[in-house]
């Protein structure tokens, strides 16, 4: 290794050479390090020249053409290996090549962050180099399905900054495109781009018009800005002056007189716009611009994917204000079409562009946030779903505040957060509220800081108030999805009600709960369709969970469903609070992530869609304590359901007691004949608040029960014993609910006898309630046999029946059609043979 | 409508299969019968398994054709009579003469060089009385596979016999037709009642060349009791023939747990309590492990349905529930079945399927 020049070398500088320099004696020859100088354009790095042998790398047609030594000069930062080194090539035959950027370029490194490993070094880099020129020479460079790199601009982070958020226009073939972009100023040194308007189109003569085509909010700060997008990929190598530009740009026709044109005739147009509705202008001010110059180049390069057609790829450059005044006199003069004038407007032409070529550039900042070549880092994630939905969230306390954050970042369309609490101090540990908003409405609060998050997409509103009763005024139907993150008990029974009352479907309802430590977690989800709500789907996950022959829910029992109420509750501020939970902010924001991400992926497939699920969360624990059960999820088909006439409660029969009705049936066609009648309990419970009866259960007939063609009548053996053994089980949740029995054959409707029974309500119980459900599965015998041949139907009358008449009264005796001869009387139970016939069985009364 | 259930059903004898008949019973009233995909018989249960796959279509027909089977019992004394050596003859001209040659072929057939035994006589009484000359090909319900076991006690191995396939392990798949008798017989050979069952088959090797050997067949629950192994979700199709991945099992164990205590002091006696004892450990680690494949989430959930259960411990029962101090004396053999021993036993399993169902069931399975 030679060196022209003693150049201080750091440490790391050092390292690298030497570590070159092991590369190349250990290359036999294919690779040689030839020259080393302090770097004259980057203060401090040191250039290392090198030769890489490519003579045998396999060739392709239209690949890079490479010799058979390449020369490259490495420059290595002086904090080398911490900052990864760059290579260029002392000649422009690569520009224009993929992964080549300002033609001598070569990009190694996607993101030197991730791919970049300091303990490789210069070995690493090498390698990399090596495979550069390896894909190169087979014409690999531009792999179909990465992403190309855009040319790179040195920016100057003074010049300011853009964010770019529409699409850009593309150059048709036979021209450059021009016009201009629409920018909203943001603040002092950034503004979005938000639209495009091409010459040709009919620009906005009002600034109140232009923010219309943009879309943009009354009073919001806009103009224009000149742009071109070239027809082909700029293959030059980074201009350091605007000459440079200008140059290259002449080579696409688009010459420094269409520039000064374009640029003063856009400045004209700003001044129409922005002065019209401003103070009346006077002479002074024609030497200050209406607006920043901002010059936007656009150039075909841009690529998501391999061989498709490339996307546009903007820089900006920040024009002095001069340019505004040398465009618009331009305009005045060469492109007045006025003869006369010609001259003088070549004059000013020639001496812009003479100005022009003075001129350093100053590229400014680019954000790209346009569609076209971005992708969403929550696309293909369960959050994917939210956006461009309308969601609900009651409730913007410790889950959902964090909820409405995540549905509003995710972009949902609109966001509606409701809450009638104010930010008190104590909940500043765990909900993401700051000092200065004690006081104020959380809902307001929240709402005004989600609308922040993409003002260009997502509306955030307030409903500050009572939710039972904002919520009557709200019509919840245009919206996607509600969470109900309240963990209010009147708010679950208000909504259960609303819902059931409602004619119309309601949309997706998620009931979000957490434990009493923030240890565990619940979302019930009741879908779109679904026979139940979140109550419905809360009762039923305390069903599922006290019956669950596993016990793998005990732990969630005494978090949630406990059978006693609980008797230690946090007060953390005694007597100014409501009891609460114990949980940090690192709790409640993880519960709420997992319960959200659940729904979601719920949601997001509709053919697997559950319509009722309910998904269990658990903290993870110390490394040292049993680990707790990851997330499951229990899920149910609807309910079958039948509407009670009197009272217009919803009669909510689970499949499970449905079931057992038809194996009962099918049971009693079996072996007692198709037509005879038979029957059970039914255990579930009344709820008046929302107007539902739960059928959770159904069991068939008490040994002593009597079964013929015409009549049943329910036994009492057992029903006690089994009644209070379901009740131990579920944990009170499922009780004696009713009768159920059978009209094969028949309509499921009451008969005589049935309607008397109704009125004395003879219940098989000691302590028998005064109203009962009763349930008539039947149907004409074409519905009969479909219900026990395919478990499609039956027919079902249910009425929940109030005792009238006085308990003591003797039931009406079963009035038997005396044509049908003598009777079969069948026990109940599992008897597999009739009692024969005898006239009327004595009864079996205690 | 999908085939997600597996069924195992015990082995016990005629007490099995009446006992299994009446939790077949509550399956066809819970309407669950056409959602089995695969049926798994040991010894009894082969029996009842077989009755059943290969047996009318219609349920009350084939109640009837099991009640009728079971209470006039597997007579063997008339299996001799069959057995004669002039009647063997006759049986063999006749079934070659019906073009079933290679059903009762010089290696499937009876063993000539052994007279023929006890075991042979119960295949033939099956033969005569059940099955006649069906193959395990021959299943009744589309979409219902059979897989019934037997212990070859030359090697150890697990003989499986099946509607799709049938072989072992060791040796691979038999290329001969398999009688549903002759399964159902060899997987019923209780070990210490019945003497095991020789049969030469033709086994399709996996390297792809084909061998005859011979294998000494005997009571499957000596491997397996539950006939769970053949259901275990994830099998790997290199090691075994029998891969279903069911996600819900339902077991129907005719097992009586706790044996009673008795000293026998008789080498017979204690032969017969040494194989009743492997017979509950292994039907033990058979229901530990249905357990945790249902812990695991490996299947989604198992109903075990146990003759030999606690009443005390069943959750709801119901109000007429047949004791089990009721069935619990009931010998492990094929005798006809009085009445009134038949009726407590399969009442006791159509009680006991239908109470744990509705415990076990997930709503994907209802």
């Amino acid at each position: 290794m030679k060196d022209s020049t003693t150049p201080e070398l750091t440490e790391g500088q050092q390292l690298a050479l030497d570590q070159l320099h092991r590369i190349a004696q250990a290359s036999q020859g294919s690779m040689a390090a030839t020259h080393v100088t302090a770097s004259t354009g980057r203060p401090g790095y040191v250039e290392a020249r090198i030769s890489v042998g490519c003579a045998n790398l396999p060739r392709t047609q239209g690949a890079l053409r490479l010799r058979s030594v390449e020369a490259v000069t490495l420059l290595i930062p002086p904090n080398f290996p911490f900052a990864a080194p760059s290579v260029r090539t002392r000649h422009t035959r690569f520009a224009g090549a993929p992964h080549v950027n300002w033609g001598r370029h070569l990009c190694l490194y996607r993101s030197t962050a991730t791919e970049w490993d300091p303990a490789d070094g210069m070995y690493g880099f090498v390698n990399r180099l090596l495979d550069w020129f390896e894909a190169g020479a087979a014409g690999e460079l531009d792999r179909p399905g990465e992403p190309l790199h855009p040319p790179n601009a040195l920016t100057d982070h003074t010049a300011g900054l853009l964010v770019i958020r529409r699409d850009a226009p593309v150059a048709r073939p036979d021209g450059p495109w021009l016009g201009a972009a629409v920018l909203h100023q943001v603040g002092d040194t950034r503004s979005d781009v938000v639209g495009w308007l091409a010459v040709e189109d009919p620009w906005p003569a009002t600034l109140e018009q232009l923010r219309q085509t943009a879309a943009l909010p009354a009073g919001a700060r806009a103009f224009l800005a000149p742009a071109v997008v070239t027809t082909k990929h700029l293959t030059f190598e980074y201009p350091l002056t605007a000459r440079d530009l200008v140059e290259a740009l002449a080579r696409d026709h688009i010459t420094s007189r269409l520039l000064l044109g374009l640029t003063g005739f856009v400045a004209d147009h700003n001044r129409t716009l922005l002065h019209l509705d401003g103070d009346a202008q006077d002479e002074d001010d024609e030497d200050t611009p209406a607006a920043p110059v901002h010059l936007l180049l656009g150039t075909p390069s841009r690529g998501i994917a391999g061989d498709g057609p490339r996307q546009t790829h903007l820089v900006a450059w920040h024009l002095p204000d001069f340019a505004d005044q040398i465009g618009r006199l331009a305009v005045g003069t060469a492109f007045s079409g006025r003869p006369y004038l010609a001259e003088l407007g070549d004059e000013v032409i020639q001496f812009g562009t003479e100005w022009l070529d003075r001129l350093p550039t100053r590229w400014m900042r680019i954000y790209e946030a346009r569609p076209e070549v971005t992708v969403r880092r929550d696309q293909a994630t369960p959050a994917a779903w939210l956006r461009g939905k309308r969601i609900l969230v009651l409730g913007a306390g410790a889950l959902g505040a964090p909820v409405a954050d995540m549905c509003a970042r995710a972009g949902a369309a609109h966001l509606t957060v409701a809450d009638q609490a104010l930010v008190h101090p104590g909940i500043l540990a765990r909900q993401p509220y700051t000092d200065a908003d004690i006081g104020h409405f959380k809902a307001s609060v929240l709402a005004d800081r989600l609308n922040r998050i993409d003002p260009h997409h997502t509306r955030v509103e307030a409903l500050v108030g009572d939710i039972t009763t904002r919520l009557s005024e709200l019509d919840l139907h245009p919206f996607d999805l509600i969470w109900d993150c309240t963990a209010n008990r009147i708010v679950r029974a208000h909504l259960e009600r609303a819902r059931r009352t409602d004619i119309a479907p309601w949309p997706h309802l998620a009931t979000l709960m957490i434990g009493h430590h923030a240890t565990r977690g619940l979302a019930a989800l009741s879908a779109h369709g679904a026979t139940g709500g979140g109550a419905d789907v809360l009762r039923r996950t305390a069903l599922a969970a006290h019956t669950d022959t596993t016990h793998t829910f005990d732990d969630l029992i005494e978090d949630f469903f406990p059978t006693k109420p609980r008797t230690e509750l946090f007060q953390p501020e005694p007597g100014c609070s409501d009891a609460t939970f114990t949980g940090s902010a690192a709790d409640v924001t993880a519960l709420a992530g997992q319960l959200v991400t659940g729904v979601l992926y719920a949601l997001a497939d509709p053919a697997d869609r559950p319509t009722m699920a309910t998904l269990i969360v658990r903290m993870p624990a110390s490394p040292t304590s049993t680990q707790p059960a990851g997330p499951r999820w229990l899920t149910w088909p609807n309910d079958t359901l039948v509407t009670d006439k009197a009272t217009g409660y919803d009669v909510r029969i689970t499949p499970a007691a449905l079931a057992e009705m038809r194996a009962e049936a099918r049971r009693g066609a079996r072996v007692r004949g198709s037509r005879v009648e038979t029957g059970g309990t039914l255990l579930g419970v009344v709820d008046d608040a929302t107007g539902v009866i739960f059928v959770d259960e159904a069991t068939g007939p008490p040994p002593d029960s009597l079964l013929t063609e015409t009549y049943f009548r329910h036994g009492l053996d057992g029903v006690g014993a089994h009644l209070g053994a379901r009740r131990e089980a579920t944990g009170n949740i499922s009780r004696f609910l009713g009768m159920w029995h059978t009209h094969p054959h028949t309509a499921a409707q009451p008969s005589a006898t049935d309607r008397a029974a109704m009125t004395s309500l003879t219940l098989p119980l000691d302590d028998a309630p005064s109203r009962a459900l009763v349930l008539i599965a039947g149907g004409p015998e074409s519905v009969w046999h479909k219900w026990l041949a395919t478990g499609d139907g039956p027919d079902l009358y249910a009425h929940l029946a109030t005792r009238t008449a006085s308990a003591a009264a003797e039931p009406p005796s079963p009035q038997l059609p005396a044509r049908l001869g003598p009777v079969t009387w069948w026990p109940g139970g599992y008897a597999t043979r009739p009692h024969g016939p005898v006239p009327f069985p004595r009864k079996a009364r205690p | 409508m999908t085939r997600t259930i597996g069924l195992a059903l015990s082995g016990g004898g005629s007490r099995a299969a009446a006992f299994h008949l009446g939790c077949l019973r509550a399956l066809n009233d819970r309407d669950l019968l056409d959602r089995i995909r695969v049926v798994s018989g040991i010894s009894g249960g082969s029996l009842l398994a077989a009755l059943w796959a290969y047996g009318p279509p219609d349920f009350a027909d084939f109640d009837t054709r099991a009640t009728d089977l079971l209470r006039s019992g597997l007579q063997l004394d008339i299996a001799r009579q069959a057995f004669r050596p002039s009647a063997a003859v006759r049986n063999l001209t006749a079934a070659a003469c019906a073009g079933t040659r290679q059903l009762f072929s010089r290696h499937s057939g009876v063993s000539v060089a052994r007279p023929a035994n006890r075991t042979d006589a119960l295949a033939a009484v099956l033969t005569h009385k059940a099955f006649g000359t069906q193959t395990m090909a021959d299943v009744t319900h589309p979409g219902l596979a059979v897989v019934l076991t037997a212990t070859d006690l030359a090697t150890t191995n697990a003989v499986r016999f099946g509607s799709t396939r049938s072989g072992c392990s060791r040796y691979g798949t038999i290329t001969e037709p398999i009688h549903v008798a002759t399964a159902v017989a060899a997987s019923a050979a209780y070990p210490a009642i019945l003497p095991a069952l020789e049969r030469t088959f033709t086994f399709q090797h996996p390297g792809g060349h084909q061998q005859q050997h011979t294998v000494l067949l005997t009571d499957g629950g000596v491997y397996d009791n539950l006939g769970l192994s053949v259901l275990e979700p994830g099998r790997s199709p290199h090691h075994t023939q029998h891969v279903y991945d069911v996600p819900f099992i339902i077991s129907c164990d005719a097992g009586l747990g706790e044996l009673a205590l008795k000293a026998p002091h008789f080498m017979p006696g204690r032969l017969n309590r040494s194989f009743a004892t492997v017979h509950r450990k292994a039907q033990d680690s058979a229901r530990s492990r249905l357990h945790e494949w249902a812990a695991s989430g490996r299947i989604d959930g198992f109903a075990l349905a146990y003759l030999g259960m606690q009443d005390d411990r069943l959750p709801a029962p119901p109000a007429d529930l047949v004791p089990r101090s009721a069935v619990a004396a009931y010998p492990t053999n094929f005798a006809a079945m009085a009445r009134g021993d038949f009726e407590t036993i399969t009442t006791r399993g159509e009680q006991l399927m239908r109470t744990v169902l509705p415990m076990y069931l997930r709503p994907a399975h209802r």
